[in-house]
Parts: structure tokens; sequence; C-alpha cells
């Protein structure tokens, strides 16, 4: 196939543009383009144009990527011819020039079937893939099968590829080794069949296992059985051994019990009781004497004691007042005497001061005058009080006159032209009309309002003055001016004019006459009329706006002087309403007959006015406050009088005076009641001392006539003293008698007891059946004897309870009737020696029971299915591997198989055909190829030199290799060409690291290869071009220049994924 | 009245093909048989079941380990309060087994005659059970044939371990036909051996209610029992219940041309994380085949092991209980080996060979020959079983020839493209 034209529709930077190859059959198609002029666009567009437009592709910058388009026309090798269009997208991307579908077929059966990757391997070639290659070849060591596929399949990677698959091949399975995966796996599932296998219980071995342990669970029941029996005989022989001696000894005690004979019944303890009673009955009888002796003394002391039982009887209160009485009785009796005395002084002292003073007044006069001191004083207050408060009303009511009168002066003197009624007035200003302020008020403001209205008027006026005279001086100036005529002017001409023309037509009508013959004058003073109108009519027309001018000022002057009167009419109206104002304040004021002025003045007069009324009311409240408190006074002065006249003083004598007097009298009466008080405790006194003496001497009549004529203080010393005596004998009696009764009740006590142990002697006595006490003590002994023999058995019975375990005396009896101790002894050793033995068998037994059940428990649960699943995944483990293995190692024995194949069949004609190549590219350093052999016998490449040595692949020089690669490659497409489809060879800057002579000799092969197979020839260097053109001469040279660097590209459609572009 | 009708069992039998890998739920696999089996009784339970029929396969055949025999015994313990009898038959692997001579099963636990067919007649519940167990691992008579008449005035079932007319991947035993079947006038026929539940018939009811834990990728889908409803004399309906514990399925995963490695990962996760969603709770052991032609290819081909890897990992993250049992990368490359063939080059040579290689007359002789060491090496138990290493066989190597074109044919055409 080749391309005979490529048609960049819309692509990349490109619009429209096609690149025409195959115009000179056999030369090389040499695309130059310089940097950024398209040259990798163009082999995308290839690339896009065979094998589709890949979905995200960097070029669609400039056209929608929808509207990508690249063509061309592709020539089959026999002749066939494929024009198409291909279209992003993702179905029927193949069209032809009229936008059909194209079927992909027929471009893949030019393609030889080949894909994009495959197309870029085997007809593409960069410097890079170049460089590649090259070292691929130095990598498989020039190995010949190698080499030739490598360069059949256009790459580097083969050598690569034989090596990973060996590799892993060899990673996975090895024969003989250990650590290869499926080797490794092999072992590892073996160990776990292994494991399988030993988990595993098998129905045998359980069987025989459980059956082992239910025998050994048997035997082990058994060994129980026969302990227990062995047991029951140890016990039975233990009891036995230990009641015999018991019972032995039970059988002695009761026949002692026997001999004893009959039972005594007395109770344990009688021999103490005996004692006890005996013992009772010594003391008893020792205390009941002792009591009766006592009784008898006591009975001798009661009858020497006498009581005074009146005496005795007296209340003890009363004996208690006797003696208090007593001891004041001797104190007031001496005191009297000095409290005699003391009156008499004062008493005398009274009568000397009343006399001294003048008063004949005796002591209840004198009480009496003290009994009103509280009102003189009271009343000597109350004056005092009542006497400031008038001054006070005094002195307020002189202030208030004094003010008064000022201000009634003043307001006299401000109305100077009042006449002298005003005055007069005054003095009673209450009664007078004068007009309020609010009165004043209000016609103040009447006043105002009547004086702004005329300045008002009068700035009217001056205003329109003003305005009046502005209009004359510019009307003046239009006058100045030139005479402006106005329409009056113009009718008044007029009117002129028509009057001639009435005249002048009358005329002609009225006569017969020629006009000329009436008037030639008439005729002319008509045509001056009817000019000047028409001159008058012009003028107003041409002056209009002065003649406007001229009417507005004079109808503003007309205006000005309308206004003029009406403001005079104002004017007066004005003054009219001002007299009859001033008329109406003047008619205010007239009761007063005060002339006022103007009110604003008046308003502070009318103000102090008002201040006089108000001070004259106040005046007369002063006057008839000041009143009322004179009476007052003159009330308290009289009471005053009326009180100090009880003193015995005059009723206007002063306040001081009349305190003398009170304080005299008040002292005076203090000390007359003091010796009144003197008297009084004299006459108590001697008035307690006769009662005394009285009611001491009752006494003694009743309770002590031997005291009887004593004096009253000695009479009651007496009778005191003998009643404490009575009193303290009747205490001792009563003491007596008391001990007595208690001695009577000891007596009776004792003779109880003693009746008691003799009671107690009697019944011990009667239980012995003996007669006497010596009787007793014998009987006592025996019954001790008894009873602890009866003990002792009873002892011996509670043990053989115990040891017996419980079985009845006569069960006991009954086992031990003919048994002999010490053969039970020794059959009970043999037993326990029995019992031991059966113990550790049994104990042997239940281990053994439970190792059997550990054993069947432990296979019934098995790790058999844990064990199998690992079996598994071991399983799983190698198939992987060994699926993996066969694949790998299948792929690379093939591999091999092809390569070794390919070499056997190409080796001939591409080595000859290379070998022709590479010395032309080696500039004649090299003079062929031939195949040699490694030292592990395979054929290796061999590179001749002119002198007859070789060199192998590892001995060249990088260039050398690239031109080995080179002319491998180039052979390999011919030899290709001559058996399929040849496709285009597309190279990119394939030659930029050569030199200009190796470049050259490139040059000349490509140019010998482009004979069978296109050759598109892209680059960015010119150098390269004129070495082309040198080389190739222009017959066998077609350029193409792309245009140049396009406009600046859009990068937003550039991903980072790389296209799958040819290069 | 519920009869639950079950078979193969295959007790202890271990899920095959799960590799083990980092997050693969080891444990929730672990005892999935039994498991499922003790979901089986649990059934009986919650449904008052009279009578559980089990058509054979209790065991492995080559199973040796006798504690599950135990575990079969004390677990059908279990329905011995609820007074619900278990009627049993022994199938070709419960013959081969060592287990069942020796098992001592419980009073309320019958298991049929293997010398003739015989009848235990229930009258409480009106139920009569014909049947007959393997005497050995290969009965190739009709037993059916031999069953005896019906039992008037009860419901007559057949119990039976049978291939029938012959099921694929299950050996002929007991051969027989529906028509057979009907004859015997039964009213149901309690069939086991064939592992995929399938209702054969409705009049009389024939079902093989399929095994009840799925044990490798070929066991797809739910596994369970039958409920037979049983109503005056009749029966009315039959219900089959899911009781297995993990279950298989096969993903498949379709690609195109556009996608990257990558994307088949997030394909797989997709299809993964339906069936995890399907399976109800259930772990679930998956296969992933992946088909289609793909750019991802030639990055999977060099490596599968890894990408494999990458999926399980997504599956770890998709769910605790979800295992990878395998991915199939069936995948092409844009390549076709037939056109690559017809050229005559290097290329076209490989592809030629690779094409002459086809199909299972094609003579691999001396390729087959280079694996006469891994053959002799290879233990029984990798030659058998899903994805048999079986190298006697054409179609392995079939199958491993269409791997290593899709392997080897891209890598060659884009050998002078690689970076």
């Amino acid at each position: 196939m080749r391309i005979a034209r490529l048609d960049l529709l819309a692509f990349g930077s490109f619009s429209a543009t096609s690149l025409e190859f195959g115009r000179m059959a056999g030369a090389i198609e040499l695309i130059y383009g310089p940097n950024e002029a398209g040259k990798s666009t163009t082999l995308r567009a290839i690339s896009g144009l065979l094998f589709g437009i890949p979905e995200r592709t960097r070029d669609g910058h400039r056209h929608l990527p929808a509207e990508l388009r690249v063509g061309g026309v592709l020539l089959g090798r026999r002749g066939d011819r494929l024009e198409v269009v291909r279209r992003k997208g993702r179905k029927a991307t193949l069209r032809d020039p009229n936008d059909r579908p194209v079927d992909e077929a027929l471009l893949s059966s030019l393609l030889g079937g080949a894909t994009p990757e495959l197309f870029e391997s085997l007809f593409g070639l960069t410097h890079d893939g170049l460089r590649a290659s090259a070292e691929a070849l130095l990598a498989g060591r020039g190995n010949v099968g190698e080499s030739l596929f490598s360069a059949g399949v256009g790459g580097r990677g083969v050598h690569d590829l034989r090596v990973r698959l060996a590799r892993e091949a060899e990673d996975l399975f090895v024969s003989r080794a250990r650590e290869r995966k499926v080797n490794k796996a092999i072992s590892e599932l073996k160990e776990a069949r292994d494991t399988v296998r030993n988990a595993a219980t098998s129905p045998s071995k359980y069987l025989e296992q459980l059956r082992a342990y239910e025998d050994a669970a048997k035997h082990s029941a058994a060994l129980s059985d026969r302990r227990t029996v062995l047991m029951a005989e140890q016990a039975q022989l233990r009891r036995l051994i230990s009641v015999l001696p018991n019972l032995r000894r039970r059988a002695d005690l009761v026949a002692r019990l026997a001999a004893l004979g009959n039972d005594v019944h007395l109770p344990p303890d009688a021999a103490d009781r005996r004692r006890r009673a005996a013992e009772d009955l010594a003391e008893a009888a020792r205390e009941a004497e002792r009591a009766a002796e006592r009784s008898t003394n006591v009975v001798r002391e009661l009858s020497n004691l006498v009581v005074p039982e009146a005496l005795v009887a007296i209340d003890d209160a009363m004996m208690r007042d006797l003696a208090d009485r007593r001891g004041g009785f001797l104190r007031a009796e001496a005191d009297r005497p000095g409290l005699e005395a003391k009156a008499m002084t004062i008493e005398a002292s009274v009568a000397a001061s009343l006399q001294r003073v003048g008063i004949s007044a005796d002591g209840a006069a004198l009480r009496v005058s003290i009994q009103s001191g509280a009102r003189i004083r009271h009343l000597a207050n109350r004056q005092e009080r009542v006497d400031e408060r008038f001054g006070a009303t005094v002195r307020t009511l002189a202030e208030a006159h004094a003010r008064r009168d000022h201000l009634a002066s003043h307001l006299a003197a401000q109305a100077g032209e009042v006449r002298g009624t005003v005055r007069a007035r005054l003095e009673h200003a209450v009664d007078v009309l004068v007009p309020s302020s609010e009165t004043v008020d209000r016609f103040a403001e009447r006043w105002e309002k009547l004086e702004s209205e005329r300045a008002r008027i009068i700035r009217e006026r001056d205003r329109g003055a003003e305005r009046r005279r502005e209009a004359e001086r510019r009307l003046n100036e239009l006058r100045r001016m030139s005479d402006v005529p106005n329409e009056s002017d113009l009718e008044k001409s007029r009117a002129e004019r028509d009057a001639l023309w009435r005249e002048l037509r009358e005329a002609l009508a009225s006569s017969n006459e020629t006009p000329s013959a009436i008037s030639i004058g008439s005729a002319g003073t008509y045509e001056e009329a009817v000019a000047r109108a028409d001159e008058i009519a012009d003028r107003l027309r041409r002056e209009a706006d002065r003649v406007a001018q001229r009417a507005g000022l004079e109808a503003e002057v007309a205006a000005a002087s309308t206004d003029a009167v009406r403001l005079d009419g104002e004017a007066r109206a004005l003054d009219e309403s001002e007299v009859a104002l001033a008329a109406a304040w003047q008619s205010e004021w007239a009761s007063m007959g005060v002339d006022p002025k103007r009110p604003p003045e008046m308003r502070g007069w009318v103000r102090d006015f008002e201040a006089v009324v108000t001070m004259d009311r106040e005046i007369a409240a002063l006057e008839a406050q000041q009143a009322a408190v004179k009476v007052e006074l003159d009330g308290v002065r009289k009471e005053w009088g009326d009180a100090v006249a009880s003193l015995g003083l005059r009723s206007d004598s002063t306040r001081d005076e009349a305190f003398a007097v009170l304080d005299a009298t008040t002292e005076l009466c203090r000390q007359l009641d003091k010796a009144e008080g003197l008297r009084g405790r004299i006459d108590g006194i001697r008035r307690d001392s006769s009662l005394f003496a009285c009611d001491v001497a009752a006494l003694c009549r009743v309770h002590l006539p031997e005291a009887e004529g004593f004096p009253p203080a000695e009479a009651a010393q007496r009778l005191l003293s003998s009643f404490e005596k009575a009193q303290s004998d009747r205490a001792t009696k009563g003491r007596l008698e008391a001990e007595l009764a208690k001695l009577e009740k000891e007596k009776t006590h004792w003779n109880e007891r003693k009746d008691d142990a003799a009671a107690r002697l009697k019944a011990l006595f009667v239980a012995a059946g003996a007669a006497d006490l010596v009787a007793l003590e014998q009987s006592e002994k025996r019954a001790q004897a008894q009873g602890a023999l009866k003990e002792e058995i009873r002892t011996v019975e509670e043990q053989l309870a115990v040891s017996g375990d419980g079985a009845s005396l006569s069960v006991l009896e009954a086992e031990a009737a003919g048994a002999d101790l010490d053969q039970a002894r020794a059959r009970l050793r043999d037993l326990e020696r029995d019992l031991e033995e059966v113990s550790e068998l049994i104990d042997e037994a239940k281990d053994n029971v439970y190792r059997r059940k550990h054993g069947v428990e432990s296979m019934e649960q098995t790790d058999t299915a844990e064990a199998s699943a690992v079996l598994e995944h071991r399983v799983a483990i190698l198939k992987r591997h060994v699926h993996r293995y066969v694949r790998v190692r299948l792929a690379a024995s093939i591999l091999e198989r092809e390569i070794e194949r390919y070499r056997r069949e190409n080796q001939g004609p591409i080595l000859s055909r290379a070998g022709e190549f590479f010395p032309r590219l080696t500039l004649g350093r090299y003079s062929g190829l031939r195949v040699g052999l490694d030292d592990d016998g395979d054929a290796v490449l061999e590179c001749m030199r002119s002198d007859g040595t070789s060199v192998r692949v590892e001995g060249l020089s990088e260039a050398t290799r690239d031109g080995l690669y080179l002319a491998l490659r180039l052979a390999s497409l011919e030899r290709y060409a001559d058996a399929n489809e040849p496709m285009p060879l597309i190279l990119d800057d394939v030659l930029i690291q050569f030199d200009d002579d190796r470049a050259r000799a490139a040059l000349e092969v490509l140019g010998e290869v482009a004979r069978t197979t296109q050759v598109l020839f892209f680059t960015h260097h010119a150098r390269l071009v004129e070495l082309a053109r040198a080389a190739l001469g222009a017959d066998r040279l077609s350029e193409h220049a792309l245009p140049g660097p396009p406009a600046p590209r859009d990068f937003t459609e550039t991903t980072g994924r790389r296209d799958p572009a040819i290069l | 009245m519920k009869i639950v009708h079950a078979s193969d069992l295959h007790l202890d039998s271990p899920l095959a093909g799960l590799e083990r890998y980092d997050g693969a739920p080891v444990e929730a696999i672990r005892g999935a048989t039994r498991r499922s089996f003790e979901n089986l009784v649990t059934l009986c339970l919650e449904e008052r079941a009279a009578l559980l029929l089990i058509a054979g396969d209790v065991y492995d055949g080559d199973w040796k380990d006798y504690s599950t025999g135990l575990f079969f015994s004390a677990t059908l313990g279990r329905l011995r309060e609820a007074g619900t009898r278990v009627v049993v038959v022994r199938g070709n692997h419960d013959a081969a087994s060592q287990i069942t001579r020796n098992l001592r099963l419980p009073s309320h636990v019958i298991e049929l005659s293997k010398d003739r067919a015989e009848t235990i007649r229930f009258e409480d519940i009106g139920i009569a059970v014909h049947g007959q167990s393997f005497r050995d691992r290969s009965v190739r008579e009709d037993l059916a044939k031999r069953y005896p008449e019906p039992q008037k005035g009860l419901v007559n079932i057949g119990l039976l371990h049978t291939s029938l007319t012959g099921r694929e991947g299950h050996d002929d035993y007991a051969p027989s036909t529906p028509a057979v079947l009907a004859n015997r006038g039964y009213d149901y026929w309690a069939l086991g051996h064939v592992h995929r539940r399938e209702v054969v018939s409705t009049d009389p009811y024939i079902v093989f209610p399929g095994n009840l834990q799925g044990r490798n990728a070929r066991e797809t889908g739910a596994k369970g029992a039958t409920i037979v409803d049983v109503h005056e004399g009749r029966i009315v309906g039959i219900e089959h219940r899911p009781l297995d514990v993990v279950r298989w399925v096969t993903c498949d995963v379709s690609v195109s041309d556009d996608h990257g490695a990558d994307d088949v990962v997030d394909l797989c996760r997709g299809a993964m994380a339906r069936e995890v969603e399907a399976a109800d709770g259930r772990t679930v052991a998956a296969r992933l085949v992946v088909r289609g032609t793909s750019r991802a290819h030639v990055d999977i081909a060099a490596e599968p092991d890894k990408w494999e890897r990458e999926i399980q990992a997504a599956a770890t993250d998709i769910a605790d209980e979800l295992w990878v049992e395998r991915v199939d990368f069936a995948l092409g490359a844009p390549v076709d080996a037939m056109s690559l063939a017809a050229r005559d080059d290097a290329i076209g040579q490989v592809a030629k060979a690779l094409v002459a290689l086809r199909g299972v007359e094609s003579d691999r002789t001396a390729l087959q020959s280079e694996f006469a060491d891994l053959r002799a090496k290879l233990p029984p138990e990798a030659r058998e079983g899903v994805d048999a290493l079986n190298l006697d066989d054409p179609a392995f190597w079939t199958s491993a020839l269409e791997d290593v074109e899709r392997l080897l044919l891209p890598a060659l055409a884009a050998i002078g493209t690689e970076e």
C-alpha cells in the first residue's frame, strides 16, 4: 500500500492542506517542517486516517473534535485505489469522498490486518527506536534468530519478552528444584494431605476406644461395689470392738447396785439439809432471847419520861412569833426616848419660821397654798408665751404698712398726670376697677397689628413709587431714542387717510367732471396720507419690540398710579381704626380717672396697682390676728391675779415674787410632815409594848404560872425555854416506843424460825425412818453409794449409745454375745488392708475411665474439616501456579520455536541483503555479515572487516550497531515487501545523530529501498534536506514543506494520555 | 403437616478451590456443611415437621473421619424431643463410606434396608415411606421398579437416590425414568444424588431438592431443602428453603476496548457488590469471569496474579464475607490471530503456528512432551475437581493455547511501541 495523497482537511492546526506523494515513482518523500510546523500532527494524521482518530485527541484545538477530518488516497500493490475520509467518532468513521460509510475491511485488507501498534512497530522508525533496537541486539548478543526476528517484528522488545517468559516459567517450575512455586505447592499439598489423614477418626478405632471406655467404666463400678461391702463389715467390727468393754463394765455395775439392797429414798443433799436445820434451830433460840431482854430495858426508860402535853400542843409558829415579838419589844423600848426628842425639836423650828415670815396660817392653810403652786407656774409660762406672740404681731403689721405705703406713693408718683382722685382711690384700692392685665395685653396686641399694617402700607407705597419712577425713566429713554409710534398714532393716521379718501370719492361720485379736473391737489394729499399711514404701520411693524416695550412701560406706570391710590385709602382707614382704638383704651380707664399711656407703658402700672390691692388684704388679715392675741393676753393676766391672791399676794405681783413665796411655804410644809411622822412612830411603839405584855401574861397564866409576875421580856424568855424542853421530851418518847415495837416483831420472827427448823429435821427423820440423828446419818451414806452406781451405769450406757451407732442395748448385747475381742481386732486389721488395696484399684480405674473418655471425646471432635480446608487451599494454589506455568512455558516454547524457524527461513536472503547495506552504512569500514557460533553453540552475527577479521555485536561501536540494526531492518522490510502488500516506511528524524557522511550514505540506501517501498522521511532539520538533495538528486527526491509555525496552540485539550501516534 | 426433604449433605466435605489470601473470610466458611445441616434441623423444628427425609449422600464417600458421623447423629438427636421422625436412605457416597457401617443412629432415625425395598408406616401421621439404601457405591439397576405397592389411605412417599435419566456432572446410579416413578402410584418422590434443585414433575411430585451447601464453583446459587405441605391426606404444595451458609456465584464481567486494567477492577467490584447484596448476608464465594477485548489485556496478561490480588483487595473492601474464588481473565487484545497469520513475516509466522495448534485434533505432541516432568509430579488431588489439571485432556491444552495466543500475539504486536 502506498499513500498517494494525504488530506489534512481539518486536523490539528491544518485546514484543507494536502500532501501529494508519489509524483515521482521510487523517490523518497521528504517532508520537511521546522519545529512547530506540524510534523508530529502529520504523523498522527496518518495514524488517524488508517486506524481512526483516538477518543481523546490532542488535535482538536483549532477544529471542534467532532469536525476533525483527515482524508487520503491509498493505492494497493495491485493497483486498487481507495479514497477515504476519516472523521472522529465511534461508529462508521470511515467515509468515501461523498461522506458515505466505507467498510473498514477494504482498508484493513490494504493494511494486511495490521493493528496500530503493529503498524508502528513494523513500518515506523524514530531515532530513539533505532537506538533502543540496536541496544537490544547487544542484549541478545547478536543471536541470529533473535536479531532477525527482532528486525522482522520491528521491535527491540523480543529479547525482553523471551527473557521474561523464560524467567517466569523458571520461577514457577523446575523439575528437580524445591523452592519453585509449583514444586513448593506440591510438597505443601502432600503435607496437608497427611495432616488430613492423621486428623481423621476411623470408625473402628473410635468404636474400639468407646468399648475400652465402657469396659473401664464397668470395671471401676465393680470395684466400687466391692469396697462398699468391705466398708460395711469394717464398720460392724469397729463397733463391736468399741462396745464390748462397756457392755462388760455395765454388767458389773448392775451387780454391785443390787448388792446394796433396797433403795434409800433420801434426797441426795440430805446430809446438808440436816446440818442446816440443826444450825438454824440453835440460832433462832439465841436471837429470840436477846430481843426479850432489850424490850424490858425500853419499857423501863419510857416509864421515867413525863411530857407537858398542853405546852407541847402550842403551835410552833406562835412560839416563833413570840420570840420575834420579844426581840422587837426590846429594840422599840430602847428607841422611843430618842424619837420623842427629835419630834419636839422640829416642831419648835417650824413655829419659829412661821413667826419670822409672818404668816399666820396654820398647817392646813399652808398646804392649800402649795396646791395652787403648780397652777401659778403654768400661768406664768403661758403669760410669757402670749406676750411674745402679741409683740410679734405688732411688728409684722408695722412692716406691712411700711411696704404698702412705699408702693402706693410710687404709684401716685408714676401717675404724675393722674388726677388727684387717684391718690384718694388708692387709699381703698380694693374697690377700684382697673383694667386687667389681659385687657392691657389685648389692646397692646391690637396696636401692634395696627402698627405693622401701617409699616406694610408705607413699604408698599415706597416700592410702588420706586417702580413707577423706574418705568417713567425707561419710558423717557424710549421716547428720547425716537418717537416711537404707537397703535393710536396709526389709528390716527389711518383715520386721516380714510377721511381724505372719503372726501375724494364723494367728490368723484358727486360730479361728472373728469377726475383730473376735480383735484389734483386732493389726490396728492390723499397720497401723502396713505404714505404716512403706511409709514406708521411700517414703523409699527418694524419697531414692534420697542412699541411693545413702550406699551408695557406705560401700563406699568398706570398700574403704579392705581396702587398709590389704593394704598392711600388703606392708610386712611388705618388712621381711623387707631382713633377708635385710642378711644376704647381711654374708656377702659375712665373709672380710674386716669389718662392712660399706651398699653405697654400701662402694663407695669397695672402690675404695681394689683400688688397694692393684694397688700391691703394682707394688712387687714394681720390686724384681725393682733386683736385676737390681745384678748387672749388679757384673759391670762386676770387668771394670774386670782392665783397669786391665794398666796396672800397682790394680784399684780410678779412671777419672781410669787415663786419665792411658793418655795418657802413648801419647805415648811415638809418639816411639819416629818414631825408628824415621828409622833406616829412613838405612838405605835407604845401600843405594841402593852399588847406584848398582855399576851405574855396570858400565856404564862395557862402554861407557866411560876413565871407570872416577871417583866414581859423575862416571862417570855422562860416560856420559850419550857416549850423547847417539852418538845425534846416528846421526841424521845416517840423513838423509844418505836424501838419497843420493833423488838416485839423480832421476837416473833425468831420464834417462827425456830419452829421451821424443828419441822425440817422431823421430816428427815421420817424419810429415813430414823429415830435419831445417828440413824439418819447412816441412811444418808447408803443412799449416796446407790446414786453413784446408777450414775456410772448411765454414763456407760451413753457411751454404748455412741459407739454402738445408735443400736439398742439389746441388739448390741445380742451382737456381742459370744464375741471375742482379740479375734475381732485381727479381722479388722485384715479388712483394712483389703480396703486399701481396693481403693488404689479404684483410683487407677477412674483414671483409666477419664483417659478413655477424653480419648473418645477427642475423637468426636477432630480438626479434619479444617485440615481438609487447608488441603483444598493448597490444591487451589497448585492449580493456579500450574495453570500459569503451562501458559508461560508454552508461550516461551512456541516463541523460541518460531524464532528459530524464522531464522532458518530468512537467514540467507536477509543476511545477504543486510550484508550489502551494512558496508555502505559504515562507509566501507565493514565488508559484510556472516553467521558464527558462540561458546554455547548458538548462531550469532559476525561483522566482517575488509581485512578478513570479524567482530561480534558486543565489539561494535554504538554508531556501527545503529547501522547494523538499520541494515537488518531495511533488509527485513524488503523481504517483507517481496511477499506481502508493501507498506510505507515512515521515518521520523531517524538520522539526526548521524554525521553528514553517514547520513548521506544512509539516505542513498533509503533511496534504494524507496524503489520498492514508499519511504516517507520526516525531518525538522534543513541540513538533512540539503544532504538528501545532494545524495539523491532531484529525480529521486520529492520534497514537501509543511507550512510555517501555526498560530499558538490552545493546550486545553492536550491531556496527559499518550496518543498511539504512529511514531 | 410439614415434611422436610433434603439430600446430599456431604457433611464435612471441604469447599474446594478457595485459595486463601490476605483478607479472605477464612472463618466464615469454616464448617459450612455442618452449619447448613444445623440450619436444616432448625428448619424442621421451626416448621414442627413431622418427618425429615434424607435421600442419600450424608457423607463424602472417601471421608474417613468418624466424628462426622457422630456429629450427624448428635444433631439429629435434637429432633427426638420435638417428635420429628427421620428416614434416611444411603446414597452411593454413603455406601462407600466407612462411617455408615459403624454408626449407631438414634432411635427416631430409621435407615432403610440396603437389601430390599421396604415400607415404613407412620399411621399416626398418615404417611408411608418406601425406599431402599444403596448396597454399594455403584448401583446400576433401577431400584424404583422393585419399590412396594402404595399403601391405601396413607400418603405414599418414595425415597430414592438416583441419577434418574442422567444429569450432567453426576454419575449414572440407580437410573430410572419419571414414567417408571409415576407408575408406582406414590404421591411424592423424594430424590437425591443430583446437586442442582429440580422439580421433575408435580403430578406426582418428583423432586430433587439439590444439596444443602454448594461446595465448589460449579455448585452456584441458593442451596437448601424442600418443605412438603400435607393437608388431609394430600400434598398441597412444596416450597424450597435456602439453608446454605456460603453461596457460590459466578460474576460475568464484560469489558470493552476502552477499559484499562483499573477499569476492569472497578467493573469486577460492581459485579461482586451486586452478588453480595443478593446473598442476603451469607458469605459469598465468587468466581469472576472477565471477557472481552480490551487494551487492559497486555497489562493483565503479563501479570494476572497482580490484578487478581487487586480484585481480591476490592472484594475485601466490599464486604468481610466475600471470597474471590478465582478470576478468569478470558480477555483478548484487539489482535486477530487469523489475519495476522495471513502475513508473511515474523509475527505472521508466530500467528500461523498458534492457529495451527488450535483445535483438539492438532498436533501438540512436541509441546506436551515438555511437561512430562510436571505430569509425573502432579498429585492426584490436582488432577480432579473443578479446574482439574488433567494433562491428558486435549481440552486442557486447547484452553491453555487460547491463553497463549492472548499472551503472545499482543505482546509481539506491541513490541516496537514499548516505552
